[in-house]
């Protein structure tokens, strides 16, 4: 007892940062040390930027997200009309977003004016031809602070503000998935790279704790309560080659799952894209005795499909690409067993456990015979801080309402699929 | 005056950063129950613990293989720092297969690797794991496990596909999980680190 009152008097008496503090690694910021105080967070953060920024002009990107939101308020409340807030159109935005982001910002409390900057020909051309995800994400991040950077120096601003959290940078720093928004964090020197030094209010905090911090600042349900959506848009969704058909099906596919799912209390659900090309493989054999003996069907009533393009995932605390494969039960029993999802659940822990090279299972929903480009898969998760996700129990007759939409509208789809993976094995999204 | 002491006993304790996604989440959950938490690189040593004045130290998960990175050298100091630490250790996926393999056990690879939902069977509802059995559902992401129990240790826990998802020392305050308790889908995971504070205050 007496030896715990002397340390933490002489503790108290030398300074007020944890003792752990001093050896943090540098390039990573030091979550916070006590628990989570939202007036003082902002207060805080406001000082800290007044005093960093000063007189000067700073940009803030904007995607219309909680993340960039929240910190547009922070920053705002510290500089007022000297941050400059823009949102890049790359084209992998959802339908009408850049407008109906515009527009939400500019109402109050927020009334920020936001400039939007057409750029969807620069990510085409940089995106074209990439299959694999992590050229994806770098070619769209390098596309996308070249024009950031362009703009600040229009625009006179020194700094850039990004809503960049903390799972951002945990990710990329753990080699899982390079987030387009974590750049310092891995040594790239902003001010020679792109000339702008960059200011990053969220970084200590999980999405819960923003979602906390938004509702406080009351930016509005429309933001503090929006589901996330990736730094590089559809992008990551759209799995593999990117290309105007393709993606144009994903906008659409997207606006219809998102319209299904959203009073079915999931934290993240949306729709992916992927081409109906298969791989000849060993696996299919092999996963499907697996997959039959697990629900104790005959063979002939499961087919298995090894998607030709891959998906991320986290195995062991680390990057898995690999391979995605389609689970189908023939007609008469697909709605049995799609109807208890924990326990398809279970399967897909088998068949990723038993499979190194598999990191995603997807169970069809529904398909037409006649042959078409597309699967459409639905994602639908619910988590707390997105570093582990479970898989949203639906109800059958909602996903299978949805899937009849997506057939019966989009001639170029053949198949709908419901993601059956946890994170881990995957992540919440695709590439 | 007990205001006071309230606060001056608040405990410390450092995470060792061993690369996982979830270490995190570690500092996270001590700090939300009171505790004064924060990770610090797997460089540290036990100086450095000691200067810290730190009441117990947990020890994160991560990508390695615990065989490989020892003889590679790539776990920094914190073999060492496994080895000497003289307060509470909370040893959590490859820092469990670690302290396993150092007090003399084995790890290698799982039967079956764990990714996501994972039930685990309490064999003894010991400090640790005091108000978590007979079962409860902790998520896991490993690819291997401790094949081998150190001598000094008693199972504490094991799931279908993994024979010892936790275990500890018999006599000294040392413990390891396979599974995560620090995620948030770990029913129950908060309760694991309130035996451990208990632990640490006794």
């Amino acid at each position: 007892m007496m030896k715990k009152i002397e340390m933490c008097i002489s503790h108290h008496r030398t300074n007020n940062k944890s003792p752990c503090q001093r050896i943090v690694r540098k390039g990573e910021p030091p979550l916070l040390e006590s628990s989570f105080n939202v007036e003082d967070f902002v207060k805080s953060q406001v000082s800290e930027v007044k005093s960093r920024v000063a007189t000067e002009k700073a940009m803030i990107a904007i995607s219309g997200g909680v993340d960039s939101t929240t910190c547009a308020a922070i920053v705002h409340r510290a500089i007022g009309s000297n941050l400059k807030p823009i949102l890049i159109d790359t084209g992998f935005m959802r339908l009408d977003e850049p407008e109906e982001v515009r527009r939400a910002l500019s109402k109050p409390p927020l009334k920020l004016r936001l400039k939007i900057v057409r750029a969807k020909s620069s990510f085409v051309r940089a995106l074209d031809g990439i299959e694999n995800a992590e050229e994806k994400r770098k070619a769209f991040r390098e596309t996308m602070y070249a024009i950031l950077g362009d703009n600040a120096r229009k625009e006179g601003c020194r700094y850039l503000v990004q809503g960049t959290i903390a799972p951002d940078w945990i990710e990329t720093k753990g080699g899982i998935k390079t987030q387009h928004n974590v750049l310092e964090q891995l040594g790239i020197k902003t001010l020679e790279k792109y000339g702008f030094t960059l200011i990053e209010p969220l970084v200590s905090l999980y999405k819960d704790q923003v979602r906390q911090v938004a509702r406080y600042l009351k930016i509005g349900e429309q933001f503090s309560e929006r589901q996330p959506f990736p730094g590089p848009g559809l992008v990551v969704r759209c799995v593999g080659r990117t290309y105007p058909t393709k993606l144009g099906a994903l906008k659409k596919a997207t606006k219809m799952v998102e319209k299904g799912l959203v009073d079915q209390g999931a934290q993240q659900y949306f729709a992916v894209i992927l081409e109906n090309q298969f791989e000849d493989s060993q696996l299919i054999i092999r996963v499907q005795e697996s997959v039959s003996k697990f629900l104790t069907l005959n063979p002939d009533e499961v087919s298995v499909k090894v998607f030709g393009e891959s998906a991320t995932g986290v195995k062991g605390d680390e990057r898995a690409y690999g391979r995605v494969t389609g689970i189908s039960l023939v007609r008469p029993i697909r709605k049995k067993f799609g109807g208890d999802i924990s326990k398809l659940v279970e399967l897909e822990a088998q068949i990723t456990s038993s499979f190194p090279q598999i990191v995603r299972v997807l169970y069809m929903i529904d398909e037409r015979k006649r042959a078409a480009k597309y699967s459409v898969v639905i994602r639908s998760i619910n988590t707390r801080d997105f570093m582990t996700a479970q898989v949203t129990l639906l109800p059958w007759n909602v996903l299978s309402r949805i899937a009849g939409e997506l057939l019966r509208t989009m001639k170029s789809v053949s198949a709908v699929y419901y993601d059956i993976t946890p994170k881990p094995p995957a992540t919440v999204e695709f590439e | 005056m007990t205001t006071k002491l309230g606060r001056c006993l608040t405990l410390i304790i450092p995470v060792v950063n061993v690369g996982g996604q979830y270490n995190h989440l570690i500092a996270r959950m001590f700090t939300e129950l009171g505790a004064q938490s924060q990770l610090v690189p797997i460089e540290t040593t036990i100086e450095d613990v000691r200067k810290m004045k730190a009441d117990a130290l947990a020890t994160g998960g991560g990508p390695q293989r615990i065989k490989e990175a020892l003889r590679e050298g790539t776990l920094g100091n914190l073999p060492n720092l496994v080895k000497q630490v003289d307060i509470p250790l909370l040893s959590i996926c490859i820092s469990h297969q670690l302290l396993g393999v150092i007090y003399g056990g084995d790890s290698g690879p799982a039967l079956a690797p764990e990714f996501g939902p994972v039930e685990i069977v309490v064999d003894a509802e010991d400090d640790i794991l005091q108000g978590l059995g007979p079962t409860f559902t902790a998520w896991g992401s490993h690819n291997d496990e401790v094949v081998r129990l150190p001598q000094a240790f008693i199972k504490l826990a094991h799931s279908e596909n993994c024979r010892i998802q936790a275990m500890k020392h018999e006599k000294n305050p040392l413990y390891g999980l396979q599974f995560h308790p620090e995620v948030s889908h770990t029913e129950k995971g908060r309760l694991v680190f309130q035996n451990f504070l208990s632990v640490v205050k006794r």
